[in-house]
């Protein structure tokens, strides 16, 4: 009994510092759509839904999950049977005792599943960096020996009671046991009850310091997953003032930002899709996580103060450095120590990371909040990006040319600007890549073409459009960011786009299938011909596009924003654009654009399109759809050289080769400059071409009607 | 030890195309975007490098031009000079090379300035005098093309680019250092720059507190004149050789003419 408590409190304590660590984070509320957060609970984790998707570790996963659970009560039962008592239920009942022993077997099987993987095939994902490479098996041994002990247990409880404490296994297992006496099965029953306690309560003091942490971590994580629109990043309030930008320090993460480090369960799937690790460069998202963990915990005594009780009682440092070597190496600062700068500055932010991770972590934001401290703080970035924010801030685009410019593509094209036409119905954002990059000024000069075909009322600001900011924000410069954004704003906002005047800072538009609804409403808009108060924003570039619609409102900008491929999918439903169908006969491929794609979820839309244009349709590279791998380009990358490993680009470009595609179909000026430059690389010029989807459709046009 | 930066404002060189008036036959300034001189960005990120090796030193950005140039003098706090003077005057406008280095030195004299840094030139005017200007009116000497720069005493010890290599030399303090271009990297302001820079003392004083007469300055006292200018023929269009097999050969023998081979 005293054993059994003082593991409690042991386990308690443990528990209770792991949150007492998280109140002293950074608060943030994860309180709002509290319906959607209970269904994600059943879902994901009761349902197990995330690591199913994985199948053959996924059902493993799935029944040593439901027989842990079941085990629990088991445990219950037993400890009460020891006083002679049982659970309510499911103390006598047999067919609980049936299940129970089912999962036994299940989970018995599962574990084997588990070692061969870990042992057999060893998947690099799994290699931990932080619980070194024995975690994974002290978890699985001390899993078999609950069951072990549990199984024993049942066999000679079965045995003392001659059958009267009837379970499957206990009566499978009697005849095995040999005919012993009565005294010794009691011994033996008696044994094994304490051997199968004390694995329990060890595994439940192991629990906090290992990577199963997470059977505890994980529901609420999953629970208080973030709500907001994926693809923005959070805002830094009060730039003016405050002390510190981003994160230099564990602690100045919010709480739920550390809870993803608890909620890890180490299993490597944002490794195998992070398209920096994958081409060779020292970025391994899952580190970036668990690098935040252990910085939480070789500083938890420092954080937690010296008047904690934790601290008083002497176990504060829930990871005690044991040598000096290892003190040494823990007063490593977390960023450019235990997390290296490099892999911050390789990350593409292209959030295949937080798509396939089955806990809901979040990888962009913390890895951005970190730029934030060296770009902001240290003034620490690649050298290549000086002038990019040097040229943002006096040109208001990245290049060093002078903004009045912005509009000198359009000339000849009788393409009026906003200031002529204030009224109206579209504007056209163009970007900083269609009106200066002469490849995507051919983008621009399409999507104008297919505008005035499908009589479209629209018009571009020109030289009163300035950068949106989204690679400032995106390296880590708030500042350039907000300064960019707050001009912008201010412009659309006096040309009357915004939706919600009356809230100047809306806290939270509401975006749920944002998405179908606005594309529902431009249909709407485009049949009728109510046009008066309607006003639309619609932009061949992913990246002003995702910072327009989900970050603009941050600073009281809402705009119905919709990306061209999507406005080009509209106008074909509304019948405003006829094409020849089939029109394209060349072998075509397309790439889900990251901002397109997992950031704001279009993925049928440009499909829907080329498969109207094209009479092959779209034929598929293995990895599309969410699953899609980044051209390289995103996350600020297209500014700053790539040095280290193959290049993503020409990764993606061999990929797109092995179609036997002749047209690389794409939905983002990034992508284009990306893929052009991959296919020079590999020498592929003769084979494929780069084209964004306006242009197929402008060709398409320019063709007459013949169906 | 009291070090000084020399900065200017200049019409933003990689987007404006420079006019001139044909009436003052000087620069347009009025409706173009003014920024620090970006080459004095790299003068300042060198003088805070030695701010910060020397230790107990102070950095003061000093200008002389219209109340304009405050918005050049704020990004030089920001990037990390401890305060800033401009020296702004009515009477000092048309000034030529050899007043700016007489009223810099007027300053610099009156506040014991030990080391001054400048651009080798400006990227607007780029007479390139100012610097020498300065060192002569105060009679100090100026190291030039320094591309590395230390401390040593009361001596002032410089790594000097020169076509093959570079020489170390020394000399007495005070003395001007004007600094050879791409050897230091200009540094982007942090966050705490810029905003730490808006309380960061400032200050502008006029020609009555340099003790200097406006008749010395200004289009007065200019012994430059300006005569006459001119636009510059327009560069012949290179050649563009289509490679159809011999491209090399062409380049070749084009280099030749030009003895370059
Ligand atoms: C009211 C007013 C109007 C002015 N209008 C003009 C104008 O129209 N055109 C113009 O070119 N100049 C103008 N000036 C500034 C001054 O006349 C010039 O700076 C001077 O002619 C220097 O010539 P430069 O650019 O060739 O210098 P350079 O000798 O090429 O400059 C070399 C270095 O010396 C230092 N330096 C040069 N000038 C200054 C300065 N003013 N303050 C601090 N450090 C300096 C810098 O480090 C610079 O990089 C004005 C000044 C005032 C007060
Ligand atoms: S962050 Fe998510 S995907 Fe990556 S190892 Fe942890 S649990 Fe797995
Ligand atoms: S966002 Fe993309 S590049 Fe960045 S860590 Fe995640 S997978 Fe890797």
């Amino acid at each position: 009994m005293l054993l059994f408590l003082a593991a409690l409190i042991l386990f308690g304590i443990r528990a209770g510092q792991l949150v007492t660590l998280l109140t002293k984070a950074r608060p943030e509320d994860r309180t709002d759509h509290i319906n959607d957060r209970i269904g994600a609970f059943f879902k994901v984790v009761l349902g197990q839904s995330g690591v199913l998707r994985d199948p053959i570790p996924g059902i493993a996963h799935f029944f040593t999950f439901w027989g842990f659970i079941l085990i629990q009560f088991g445990l219950l039962n037993l400890i009460l049977g020891a006083f002679n008592g049982s659970l309510p239920f499911l103390g006598d009942n047999r067919i609980f005792a049936i299940i129970l022993d089912i999962f036994v077997v299940l989970v018995t099987f599962s574990l084997i599943v588990f070692a061969i993987r870990r042992g057999i095939v060893r998947p690099r994902q799994l290699n931990s960096a932080l619980h070194g490479p024995w975690d994974g098996f002290i978890i699985l041994g001390l899993i078999l020996l609950v069951i072990l002990t549990l199984a024993l247990v049942e066999g000679f409880e079965y045995a003392a009671s001659n059958g009267a404490a009837w379970t499957p296994i206990g009566a499978f297992l009697h005849p095995l046991l040999g005919r012993a006496s009565q005294q010794t099965n009691i011994i033996a029953y008696r044994s094994f009850w304490w051997l199968h306690m004390i694995t329990v309560l060890g595994f439940l003091i192991y629990l906090p310091r290992s990577k199963h942490l997470h059977l505890m971590a994980t529901p609420f994580n999953v629970f208080f997953r973030s709500y907001k629109p994926k693809g923005a990043l959070p805002l830094i309030e009060n730039l003016e003032e405050r002390e510190d930008y981003g994160v230099s320090k564990v602690e100045q993460f919010t709480w739920k930002q550390l809870l993803d480090g608890y909620a890890c369960t180490e299993c490597g799937r944002c490794n195998t899709v992070c398209p920096a690790l994958n081409t060779g460069k020292p970025l391994y998202p899952k580190e970036i996580i668990l690098g935040a963990k252990e910085a939480l915990f070789v500083r938890s005594g420092e954080i937690l103060g010296k008047d904690s009780i934790y601290n008083k009682l002497g176990i504060a440092g829930i990871k005690a450095d044991k040598t000096p070597a290892e003190k040494e190496a823990h007063h490593e600062p977390m960023i450019g120590g235990i997390i290296s700068k490099e892999a911050l500055w390789a990350c593409t932010t292209c959030m295949a990371c937080v798509e396939i991770c089955p806990v809901s972590i979040e990888h962009v934001p913390k890895i951005v909040d970190m730029r934030r401290s060296l770009v902001m703080e240290e003034s620490e970035f690649p050298q290549e990006v000086t002038s990019l924010f040097n040229n943002i801030e006096r040109n208001g685009n990245p290049w060093e040319i002078s903004n009045d410019k912005r509009a000198e593509w359009a000339a000849g094209l009788e393409i009026p600007l906003l200031a002529e036409n204030p009224e109206a119905e579209v504007l056209y954002w163009v970007g900083c890549m269609g009106s200066f990059d002469r490849r995507n000024q051919q983008v621009a000069t399409s999507v104008a073409k297919v505008l005035k075909a499908a009589n479209v009322d629209f018009a571009i600001l020109g030289p009163e459009e300035t950068c949106t900011g989204d690679p400032a924000r995106r390296i880590g410069n708030e500042y350039l960011w907000q300064m960019q954004a707050m001009q912008n704003i201010e412009t659309l906002n006096g040309y009357g786009f915004n939706t919600k005047p009356e809230t100047a800072k809306a806290e939270d538009a509401s975006t749920e299938n944002a998405e179908k609804t606005e594309a529902a409403r431009a249909v709407e808009k485009l049949g009728t011909g109510t046009l008066t108060k309607h006003r639309t924003i619609i932009t061949a570039c992913p990246h002003c596009f995702n910072t327009i619609k989900n970050e603009y409102p941050q600073l009281g900008g809402d705009y119905e924003v919709i990306h061209h491929t999507v406005f080009i999918d509209n106008l074909m439903e509304a019948e405003k654009l006829k094409l020849t169908t089939g029109f394209d006969k060349r072998k075509l491929t397309y790439h889900d654009p990251c901002y397109v794609g997992r950031y704001n979820d279009s993925y049928d839309e440009p499909r829907r399109v080329l498969t109207v244009i094209n009479d092959k349709g779209v034929t598929e590279m293995g990895r599309n759809r969410n699953k899609s791998f980044c051209c390289g380009g995103g996350g600020g990358r297209v500014w700053m050289e790539e040095k280290v490993g193959q290049r993503i680009n020409q990764t993606r470009v061999n990929e797109a080769l092995g179609t036997e595609a002749e047209v690389l179909a794409a939905g983002c000026p990034f992508c284009i400059t990306m893929f052009e430059d991959g296919i020079k690389g590999v020498e592929a010029e003769e084979k494929m071409k780069v084209e964004d989807i306006s242009e197929i459709i402008a060709r398409a046009i320019e063709k007459p009607v013949t169906n | 030890m009291k070090m000084f930066v020399c900065i200017k404002q200049v019409p933003d060189p990689n987007t404006t195309v420079s006019k001139l008036d044909p009436n003052t036959k000087r620069l347009v300034r009025n409706g173009v975007s003014l920024v620090l001189d970006p080459g004095d960005e790299s003068t300042i990120s060198a003088a805070i490098k030695l701010r910060d090796k020397v230790g107990n030193s102070e950095l003061v950005a000093v200008s002389m031009g219209p109340a304009s140039a405050q918005e050049a003098m704020r990004r030089a706090l920001a990037m990390g000079a401890d305060r800033a003077i401009l020296i702004s005057d009515p009477a000092l406008a048309g000034s030529d090379a050899g007043t700016t280095a007489r009223v810099l030195a007027a300053l610099l004299k009156k506040e014991g300035a030990d080391v001054i840094f400048c651009s080798t030139e400006s990227t607007d005017g780029y007479t390139g005098m100012v610097p020498g200007g300065i060192a002569e009116v105060m009679g100090i000497p100026q190291l030039t093309f320094a591309r590395e720069i230390n401390i040593e005493g009361q001596k002032a010890v410089i790594k000097r680019v020169i076509p093959k290599g570079y020489q170390t030399i020394e000399s007495s303090l005070p003395a001007v250092i004007t600094i050879a271009s791409g050897s230091f990297e200009a540094i982007y302001p942090t966050m705490k720059g810029i905003m730490g820079a808006k309380r960061k003392p400032y200050s502008q004083v006029s020609l009555a507190d340099l003790g200097l007469e406006a008749s010395q300055v200004g289009e007065a006292g200019a012994r430059e004149q300006v005569l006459s200018i001119g636009t510059a023929e327009a560069r012949a269009a290179g050649q563009i050789i289509k490679d159809d097999g011999n491209a090399a050969q062409q380049i070749a023998e084009f280099l030749q003419r030009y003895q370059l081979l």
